[in-house]
């Protein structure tokens, strides 16, 4: 047994790859992560519906993998569908079904948010434009003033898999530099690589630097109560330590 | 994007922290897992069937997602189901798909063929008739089970539960057990037990090979890819036969 202190369940909107490789360099000693998949192949509305269906089968596998948490991924199920609000519908049900801490990708992302102190950013999304206009809508709803939102317009996760690894950096201080006063950027997307650009964003520009996979890693370790220093992925994950 | 050397497709039984704990220990930069499963929260029969009918439908949205290569886990679905069935998968599979397909139990018993190991031990999570499955199945393909060890667990949740510590006395109080049959090699399948990462210490206190699951996944994978530097010193197969 590697988890011995947690095992963080997360369901990841389809293959899971990116996250898992980030998940694994970021977690402490004795906390692993159980993964199992949807199947949103493109980001349409009918692979979301197919997909949002197969929640209730996956929050089960991870259930009777004795996870210590559930995490529900694929943010665009939750901010192209049933828009603001059905994030705690889905966990609702899982935490009363199966009785362990559920959150939502979309939802870890506005509890880092609100836990940085964050009321003005930026957003960096892999998503076609309609998809980066619904997640900033889902933010501004949550409470947030998006000051600037940019896409890279890639259909499915394929092409996000196959990004360059540096792509997050660049979009990110191009978008900042349209709004010089945010206080964050947030990237989509946990297919996405670019974990190892949070903490070189908030030196070079002073914000606070937040991705998917940093706010569901967060969001575990916080649930968990595991304070250990993790140390070069941003404010966020240097948060739970107290920075130490 | 981590895979840019190779992308390894992987279709598990369920959901497990073991496979991607042991596999990024293990591999050399720029090689990733895409990580898929099937659901199978029993090791019975019945469930496998359930599972086999998926695989196809799971391994073609890994070819579409950019799979290099597809290891099939969940063993069972093939020693279940009679000699031969490990290789009529894979190929059917690979068929379908485009990407070469191994199945898992095709990489064990290609690893012990790799390091010498006819007169084998077999040491699993498992129960006596998981394993005496796997024997009838080891054996018309060459092998010898010379000695059978388990745990006796056929839940999948409680196989993720063993320490270490029962591995590892697992492992050397079987080999002491039948330690003067002489024994070539363990074998020590399934990939939800904590076990890859031990394969050292049990070759160099055994003096025998050692095949885990997860390294015979990774070996196989990592051979048909043509990948061989940088790889973490985990065993003698992986440090000697890629």
């Amino acid at each position: 047994m590697y988890g011995w202190r947690g095992k963080v369940g997360y369901i990841s909107p389809i293959v899971a790859e990116t996250s898992i490789r980030a998940f694994n360099e970021m977690l402490p000693e004795g906390v692993t992560m159980a993964v199992t998949c949807l199947s949103i192949q493109d980001y349409q509305k009918k692979e979301f519906e197919h997909s949002k269906a197969q929640i209730d089968r996956a929050a089960e596998d991870l259930a009777r993998a004795e996870v210590d948490c559930i995490i529900v991924g694929g943010a665009p199920m939750i901010f192209a569908l049933d828009g603001f609000g059905s994030d705690q519908v889905i966990i609702k049900r899982i935490e009363d079904k199966w009785h362990l801490p559920t959150t939502t990708a979309q939802t870890a992302q506005v509890e880092a948010l609100q836990a940085m102190g964050i009321s003005k950013l930026v957003l960096c999304t892999t998503l076609p434009d309609h998809l980066t206009a619904d997640k900033k809508e889902f933010l501004e709803k949550s409470g947030f003033k998006v000051l600037a939102a940019k896409g890279l317009n890639l259909p499915n996760q394929i092409d996000v898999a196959a990004l360059p690894p540096h792509v997050a950096y660049q979009i990110a201080k191009k978008t900042l530099s349209e709004a010089p006063e945010a206080e964050a950027v947030l990237f989509n997307c946990s297919q996405w690589r670019n974990i190892e650009y949070l903490q070189k964003l908030e030196d070079d520009f002073g914000v606070t630097a937040i991705s998917s996979n940093a706010a569901m890693t967060w969001w575990g370790l916080k649930t968990l109560k595991i304070h250990d220093p993790i140390i070069g992925y941003g404010r966020l994950l240097a948060s739970l330590s107290g920075g130490k | 994007m981590y895979g840019w050397k190779a992308r390894i497709g992987s279709i598990s039984a369920v959901p497990t922290d073991i496979l991607p704990y042991e596999f990024y220990r293990i591999v050399p930069e720029g090689v990733t897992l895409m990580q898929t499963t099937l659901g199978i929260p029993i090791v019975l029969e019945k469930d496998l069937d359930e599972a086999r009918k998926n695989i196809e439908g799971i391994a073609r949205t890994l070819a579409r997602e950019g799979a290099d290569v597809i290891i099939l886990g969940a063993a069972p679905i093939v020693y279940f189901k009679g000699v031969g069935s490990d290789k009529a998968l894979s190929d059917e599979i690979t068929q379908a798909t485009g990407v070469p397909t191994i199945s898992n139990q095709t990489a064990m018993m290609d690893a012990l063929k790799a390091l010498g190991c006819q007169r084998i031990l077999l040491v699993s999570p498992h129960d006596q008739v998981t394993n005496e499955k796997l024997k009838r199945y080891l054996e018309p393909q060459g092998f010898e089970v010379v000695g059978m060890g388990g745990l006796d667990l056929i839940v999948n949740a409680e196989i993720n539960r063993i320490t270490r510590q029962q591995a590892y006395h697992l492992v050397k109080d079987t080999f002491n057990k039948y330690r003067g049959e002489g024994i070539q090699g363990i074998l020590l399948p399934c990939a939800n037990w904590p076990s890859s990462l031990l394969v050292r210490t049990w070759e160099a206190e055994l003096g025998v090979p050692v095949v885990t699951s997860i390294q015979a996944k990774i070996w196989s994978c990592l051979k048909t890819l043509g990948i061989r530097d940088d790889v973490k010193a985990v065993g003698s197969l992986l440090e000697t036969k890629l």
